[in-house]
């Protein structure tokens, strides 16, 4: 008799069952606690605060704002590594280099853009509108993160 | 053309429960595998080296705040192997 005609169908349900059970566990421990989410909206928050400031030419705390958002992305690494799981991310890394290869001249080039409608037309509002566009950017990533999370996880329930 | 094929070796309870719970997630600590499973460490190790040593699942080693902690994953062959265990169980399941 193969091991395929040994398996009976309860074995095979039981085991089906224990699989959902385990899937189940190991995405409820990466769904975001509402901690993450807030240590997520304060460097949202940081970082608007950082590029409306540069944007308007106000360099006084500019390297306070540096050493709180250097303090809150170790704090978010901290929060994660401490839940012991990692989430699957689905993007290859090339992807992901591609991404942050974009991220990092659009921060650059929404500062530049602050000082310019600053400078020529005294736009003295654009560098707050940029930097709060920023923070709601981020804000929505933390977001839709979240709902993503908890739609994998009602899933994985039924 | 069947895309399913029952696996005795991730098929044992622990293996099976250690695969279902790696499927998801990227990377796993020891510590939560034993929490989930509730089993002790000797027993968890046991299951994770056979894993291994079929090349199904791999460690990393990291230190966090001082403490080695060690994080498991599903090889590319591990979580095809897992998929296929579970299509099969699923056809097994419907069969009747």
């Amino acid at each position: 008799m193969t091991e395929k005609k040994q398996i009976q169908t309860k074995e095979a349900q039981e085991a089906l069952d224990s699989i959902n059970e385990m899937k189940y566990a190991g995405l409820k421990r990466v769904l975001p606690t509402p901690i993450s989410i807030w240590l997520g909206a304060i460097l949202g928050i940081l970082i608007g605060t950082q590029i409306a400031l540069l944007g308007a030419e106000i360099r006084t705390y500019n390297t306070i704002l540096i050493v709180l958002i250097v303090i809150m992305v170790i704090a978010i690494i901290n929060k994660t590594q401490s839940t012991g799981v990692s989430e699957r991310i689905l993007f290859s890394k090339r992807t992901i280099i591609i991404s942050l290869l974009c991220i990092i001249p659009l921060y650059f080039l929404s500062i530049i853009s602050g000082q310019y409608l600053n400078n020529h037309f005294e736009y003295n509002w654009a560098p707050v509108v940029i930097g709060s566009f920023f923070t709601i950017g981020i804000w929505s990533l933390m977001i839709g993160a979240s709902r993503s999370y908890n739609k994998k996880l009602n899933t994985s329930r039924r | 053309m069947v895309n399913s094929k029952f696996d005795p070796i991730i098929h044992a309870p622990n293996r099976l429960q250690i695969c279902a719970l790696l499927a998801p997630l990227d990377q796993v600590e020891f510590r939560v595998i034993r929490e989930e499973l509730d089993v002790s460490d000797s027993v968890l190790s046991k299951h994770i080296k056979h894993l291994e040593d079929v090349g199904y699942i791999n460690q990393k080693k990291s230190k966090v705040n001082g403490r080695s902690r060690r994080w498991f994953h599903l090889t590319d062959k591990g979580r095809s192997s897992f998929e296929l265990h579970v299509e099969e169980l699923k056809r097994i399941v419907s069969d009747l």
